[in-house]
């Protein structure tokens, strides 16, 4: 009897017991939940897309600029080095740009693997193809920013799933690399569709466009009538106007972006939704790092003089460059646009957003990545090197009146030549072209040279690739000529 | 893995010491388990031993009343010696110039040499207060506790108190039921000052801060740095001004029933509960210069509860027959653990009045609800002969939810034996001169999952922000579903001997101990899209060494003195590891923190863990006709010498970086020497460690010249035109790395020999005698007088040569043996009192 109650006892205690090893994630979603359905599709290209914000916001524009004869470096180690050709491989921006690429590369794969296999009936092969479409699009564009920086890089097209994986991947010939960004954007212009509504995303026209500026900086013997073709049926697909005069700013204005013009923009808003922000190291603060230099003011006053005298709205110069204006507290310290090198600061992407805060990092722009007046100058440039020369000096003076300059005054291939490549110095000012454009026209060293300061060699127009990542995969090495 | 009473502690680690939940005075015994046979039966976290904690237990008996207290202060034993103020500024400004910077023109002497080590470093006070009452009769048994502890640290800004309670409990309710209760609560605050180089260290910014600035202006502001950068601060107004506290309640508790039956048979069941609620809030007042938009003060919160429950049921059996002894064993535990966290952050310019949380521009806040459980089945037989031949085996099956469904499973078996050869007859004539001699041998295995995420093994997707104001959705971690059990295979071989009825007593155990499918955070190339695998498999390690213990009791009768001596040598070396892409070395990047460089790791096979890799420091470039043409422009006097092992007249990492130290002591050990005379007792304890090198990462930054950091007094005697034969290397203000490598990369510069020898604790008490405490109505009455840590002798030149050890790096793995900004240990002296009732 006793051992009855005894063996009753032993035996509720042992059942009470249950399984412990099952335990479901609450915060996180497992690999067998996701990819179920069309929402997840959606969110994770959103995904892909938000990866490219750290690299977009960082070092599209700015250690880009400092090379070319843009910006003045006023503070920060890295700028320095990038300004004076000096940069080393243990550069965090260097490593930065590197990873940041190589991650929405990983997102783009990601999506690229999985999206096709799911079924559901809502999901539409149309809605399919265009987020496929936009995940070959970032793959092409990523790889496309690391060759031109780094040279010869691996080019990755296949998801990272498991250790067992070889993930020490060696780096591509350059054209290897040029061939698979062409294949990619190729893919995405097939499969997106052709809305030019679609601003902040990539639509079948930015993959068009991105061709493009990629078969003019691979420059190869026939590259050039590539890019036209793409450019051409970009512009004929109506989908696309250069903005007024009077409109001109609101191509860098938080509150009226996604214009006509533009192409494609990341998006950096709406502020406090998106974590994100534009890291603005030219805005007007105690601690703004970088300064137009004194050649672009003088360039961006001689092209002022000319609207001024016709009487005409000055309307780049106002929109790329601000007076500054010290800002003191009440007990008479200078708080913000302390000791500047000259008296402007660069306003792209800022417009106004600089008077209401003291800090950067804190403005919700979109910073443009493709719009139609580069693709217009592009299609100048080409019509020119083809003898067109009354067709270059059509286009150019498209976006030259566009602002209210008078026509150009160039009158044969050189100087047309030189005309185009001033124009788009000024017009595209603060965006991240100007160095890649001395850099295909194999003008990089001479142009940088001529501004007195600082030489480059051709070997150091390339960045190393980070020692971190060579740490982690020897199949890295060599390092790049000069480093 | 620690253990009270049975219930595994949760927690540990470096986020919150599950130890300092507990009241030292409530603790019968502690015992570790070292050999994996011992420690089997806690296979599933025995790995890297078990500790053992025994809380009192009540006897039956008159209740026992005992009151102790200490009260101590406590002193910093040395500070470093730093450059005054017009040498601060020469330093800085000498530096910016030699890297082409203009000097600082807001630096201006003042003659005000403030020592900052000073204002900062305080005497503090340490305080423990217990009560306990013990006692009970036949059938129930009972120890009550309460206790308080207060302890302000040497660092203005410190301090931490603990209330504690306890109850335990034994209740003999039938003749076959036992049932009882170990329970403990906690209620402990701490005012926390940060660390290292991270956020606002108040030690680093003591070291750092421009000796011209004082503490407060005359108007009553704080002091602040003239140049404004916000890298610096007033570190007692860090002190005094930054909130940080932390306060955690924990409840410790357990209930267990056993039943006799049928004669031979034991049934045990517990079930226990250590559940912890900790809240961590921080405020930055507006004012200091790096919050972010400048001008706004920024606060955090975070709530975190964990609760682990664990049932364990075992069913004994035990029979002796003649001089046979059998007992045989089974069991089944369950261990499940669920946790939530949820911190915010924030800025506002409203106010510094409130320092609670009450931010007006929020970052997303993180939430994060988590759980992992274990299962397992154990059985246990052992078999003794008359106390002479010992033999015992083990088997213990494991299950771990952190695993893949694959590996979710672990078998650790042990087997061990022991002969007590002094029990022979033939020994029976040296009994006189040795009454005890064992010899033991064992084999266990044991497995580990701790430091795995808890869903570490599962791909992973998070949640972000947002693209656009819509949701995202992204791949956070690539998962590892062929993670294994990390397991320790550990062979023990023992021989105890007691000579002179037992006057001096030795051990002695050599050991072989090899670490099977060691956890290792995989650190991936960029490539991949992601930073690293939070744990995948890599190889195994194996320690081996020996142990020696003497312990004698070398006078005895009035005056006694017993001595403790014990010698322990290890030798370490990795024996296998993982190849990728026909690669196996594993090179491990030290810690990172801006512009400061540890040295380099690697696991190599057939090398030691421990290794330091870096360049070999060959001295300084006196001046420019001695450097080599082949070197460039870019090097100049007083620029650093490496050795350029492939002469190629460049350094690199991977052709020039050797072999410059090693952590690893090759021994340690302690010497404890108690005397007695009447009713006086002193106790002195020391222990060393001998043969091991530190990385001294304070002098890196101490020492390194490249920014408006003050420095120590050695660089006062830098190279400069004026000083061409220094060792020391010129000052240059940012990033140096000419030539491959700056002045003050890992080098062998910063290697010193840690070796030390340490009078841990001297104690000198007395007990009143019998006489007077029973006119005083009381059983015991003691008092002492105790210092910690008063002598240490060390040529390391750091501010303390133990305990340095940085967290962990990539892998995982963290940098032995590198000294980086630690608080060094006080030297305490405390006043105690025991009395009993």
């Amino acid at each position: 009897m006793k051992s009855l109650k005894i063996l009753i006892i032993a035996g509720v205690f042992s059942i009470a017991a249950c399984d412990t090893l099952e335990q479901l994630p609450v915060s996180i979603i497992s690999e067998s939940n996701f990819y179920q359905n069309e929402s997840d599709a959606e969110a994770a290209i959103l995904g892909v897309y938000d990866r490219l914000q750290g690299f977009i916001s960082n070092n599209f524009i700015i250690p880009i600029s400092a090379r070319a004869d843009e910006t003045d470096v006023i503070r920060g180690g890295n700028w320095t080095r990038d300004e004076s050709f000096s940069t080393t491989s243990n550069d965090g921006h260097v490593r930065n740009t590197w990873d940041d690429l190589y991650a929405a590369i990983g997102r783009a794969n990601d999506v690229l693997a999985n999206v096709p296999g799911i079924l559901d009936d809502n999901f539409t092969d149309e809605e399919k193809n265009k987020i496929l479409g936009e995940a070959y699009f970032i793959r092409g564009f990523a790889h496309f920013h690391l060759v031109i920086r780094f040279g010869k890089v691996p080019y990755i097209s296949e998801a990272f799933i498991s250790p067992n994986q070889d993930y020490q991947p060696a780096r591509d010939d350059i054209a290897t690399v040029y061939a698979n960004i062409i294949e990619d954007l190729k893919m995405a212009k097939q499969l997106m569709p052709a809305d030019p509504s679609l601003k902040v995303r990539a639509n079948k026209w930015a993959a068009a466009g991105m061709l493009a500026k990629v078969y003019m900086q691979r420059n190869n013997t026939g590259d050039r009538d590539l890019a036209l073709t793409e450019i051409n049926e970009v512009l004929n697909s109506q989908g696309y106007s250069l903005l007024p005069s009077s409109n001109y700013s609101d191509l860098f204005r938080p509150d009226r972006q996604k214009t006509v013009e533009t192409i494609f923009e990341l998006s950096y808003g709406p502020a406090g939704l998106d974590d994100a922000a534009f890291d603005n190291e030219f805005v007007s603060t105690q601690n703004f790092r970088l300064q137009p230099e004194m050649k672009i003011i003088n360039a961006f006053k001689a092209d002022s003089a000319l609207v001024v005298e016709s009487g005409k709205e000055e309307v780049r110069m106002a929109a790329a460059l601000e007076f500054y204006y010290p800002i003191f507290n009440e007990s008479g310290t200078c708080i913000l646009a302390c000791n500047p090198r000259n008296e402007y600061f660069i306003d792209k992407f800022t417009k106004d957003d600089w008077k209401k805060t003291s800090e950067r990092a804190q403005l919700h722009p979109s910073v443009i990545i493709l719009r139609l007046a580069d693709l217009i100058l592009l299609k100048a440039e080409i019509l020119n090197e083809k003898d067109d020369l009354a067709g270059a000096r059509t286009l150019l003076n498209e976006i030259r009146e566009r602002v209210n300059l008078p026509e150009t005054t160039a009158t044969n291939k050189d100087e047309m030549r030189l005309a185009i490549e001033n124009e788009r110095y000024l017009e595209l000012a603060f965006e991240g072209h100007r160095y890649w454009d001395l850099i295909r026209t194999n003008r990089a060293v001479e142009v940088i040279k001529n501004k007195g300061q600082f030489v480059p060699t051709q070997e150091k127009l390339l960045w190393p690739v980070p020692q971190a990542d060579i740490d982690q995969n020897p199949n890295l090495l060599p390092q790049n000529q000069g480093y | 893995m620690a253990n009270i009473d049975g219930q595994p502690l949760g927690g540990g680690g470096q986020r919150f010491s599950a130890l300092a939940d507990i009241n030292p005075n409530d603790i019968e015994s502690i015992e570790i388990l070292k050999d994996a046979a011992a420690a089997a039966l806690y296979g599933s976290r025995g790995s890297n031993g078990v500790i053992l904690i025994t809380t009192k237990k009540g006897q039956s008996g008159e209740a026992r009343i005992s009151f102790d207290a200490y009260y101590g202060i406590q002193n910093v034993s040395k500070t470093f010696e730093l450059l005054d103020g017009q040498q601060y500024i020469d330093l800085v400004n000498e530096a910016r110039v030699n890297s082409g910077n203009a000097p600082f023109n807001q630096l201006t002497f003042t003659g005000e040499n403030t020592n900052w080590q000073e204002e900062v470093f305080r005497t503090a006070s340490i305080a423990n207060y217990n009560i306990s009452v013990s006692g009970g009769n036949e059938r129930l048994t009972s120890y009550i506790s309460l206790g308080y502890f207060d302890q302000s640290g040497t660092l203005i800004g410190q301090e931490f108190k603990r209330l504690n309670g306890r109850l335990n409990l034994d209740y003999k309710a039938k003749s076959w039921l036992k049932l009882g209760t170990s329970t403990t609560f906690s209620n402990s605050n701490t005012d926390r000052v940060d660390a290292d180089l991270s956020g606002y260290s108040v030690f680093a910014n003591a070291l750092f801060f421009n000796p011209n600035v004082p503490v407060k202006n005359p108007d009553g502001s704080w002091g602040r740095d003239p140049l404004q950068s916000g890298e610096i601060e007033n570190p007692v107004m860090i002190a005094e001004e930054l909130t940080h506290n932390i306060t955690s309640r924990r409840l410790i508790s357990n209930v267990y029933g056993e039943i006799q039956f049928l004669k031979n048979f034991k049934f045990r069941s517990t079930f226990g509960i250590d559940y912890l609620d900790r809240r961590e809030e921080r405020f930055i007042p507006s004012y200091f210069i790096k919050n972010n938009p400048r001008g706004s003060a920024s606060s955090s919160a975070s709530f975190f509860d964990e609760m682990i429950w664990q049932n364990e049921n075992t069913l004994y059996y035990g029979k002796d027959i003649g001089k046979h002894s059998f007992g045989a064993l089974v069991g089944l535990s369950y261990l499940e653990s669920e946790s939530s966290f949820f911190g915010i952050s924030g800025n506002t310019t409203a106010s510094d009045l409130i320092t609670t949380f009450a931010a007006s521009n929020i970052n997303p806040p993180n939430h994060n609800i988590s759980s992992w459980g274990l299962t397992s089945y154990f059985g246990r037989f052992n078999y003794n002969y008359d106390g002479k031949y010992l033999f015992e085996v083990s088997i213990r099956r494991d299950g771990s939810s952190r695993f893949g469904s694959n590996h979710r499973w672990g078998t650790f078996p042990s087997i061990s034996g022991g002969y007590r050869i002094s029990a022979e007859p033939f020994m029976s004539g040296l009994a006189n001169v040795i009454n005890d001699m064992k010899v033991r041998v064992s084999y266990g295995e044991t497995g580990n999952q701790d430091g795995i995420d808890n869903f570490g093994s599962l791909t992973q997707y998070s949640a972000g922000p947002s693209y656009n104001g819509l949701p995202v959705i992204f791949k956070s971690s690539v998962g590892n579903s062929d993670l294994r059990w990390e397991s320790t295979a550990a062979t023990n071989i023992g021989l105890d001997m007691a000579f002179w009825e037992s006057r001096l007593e030795l051990t002695t155990e050599y050991y072989i101990r090899s670490t099977n499918d060691l956890f290792y955070t995989l650190a991936l190339p960029a490539t991949t899209g992601f930073n690293q695998i939070n744990r995948v498999n890599l190889g195994s390690l194996e320690n081996s060494g020996v142990e020696l213990t003497l312990s004698g009791k070398i006078l005895t009768g009035d005056f006694t003195w017993t001595s403790d001596f014990n010698i322990a040598f290890n030798k370490n070396e990795i024996r296998d590891l993982v190849e990728t892409n026909g690669e196996s070395d594993r090179v491990i990047p030290p810690a990172g923190y801006s512009n400061v460089e540890g040295p380099y790791g690697l696991f190599r096979i057939g090398e030691p863990t421990g290794n330091f890799y870096g360049y070999k420091f060959l001295g300084v470039w006196d001046k420019a006709e001695d450097i080599p043409i082949e070197w460039g422009t870019r090097t100049k006097p007083g620029d650093v010498i490496y050795e350029d092992v492939n002469d190629s007249f460049t350094y690199g990492r991977i052709d020039d970086h050797q072999l410059i130290g090693n952590a690893l002591p090759i021994h340690t050990g302690g010497f404890t020497n108690t005397f007695a005379y009447k009713g006086f007792d002193l106790n002195i304890i020391m222990n060393w460690s001998y043969g091991n090198d530190i990385y001294n990462m304070t002098r890196v930054v101490m020492e390194s010249m490249s920014r408006e950091r003050n420095q120590f007094i050695s660089t006062a005697k830098r190279w400069s035109p004026d000083n061409p034969t220094s060792d020391i290397p010129r000052a240059f203000y940012g990033s140096s790395s000419t030539s491959g490598a700056s002045n003050n990369d890992a080098n062998s510069r910063f290697v010193e020999d840690g070796s030390f020898l340490r009078i841990r604790n001297i104690t000198l008490g007395y007990n009143f005698s019998k006489d007077l405490i029973q006119k005083l109505h009381l059983s015991n009455l003691r008092l002492y007088l105790s210092g910690q840590n008063l002598f240490t002798f060390t040529d390391y030149t750091g501010l303390d040569p133990e305990n340095q050890n940085l967290g962990a790096s990539t892998g995982g793995i963290p940098s032995l043996g590198v000294d980086f900004l630690t608080q060094p240990i006080p030297k305490v002296y405390t006043l105690g009192l025991n009395v009993g009732f």
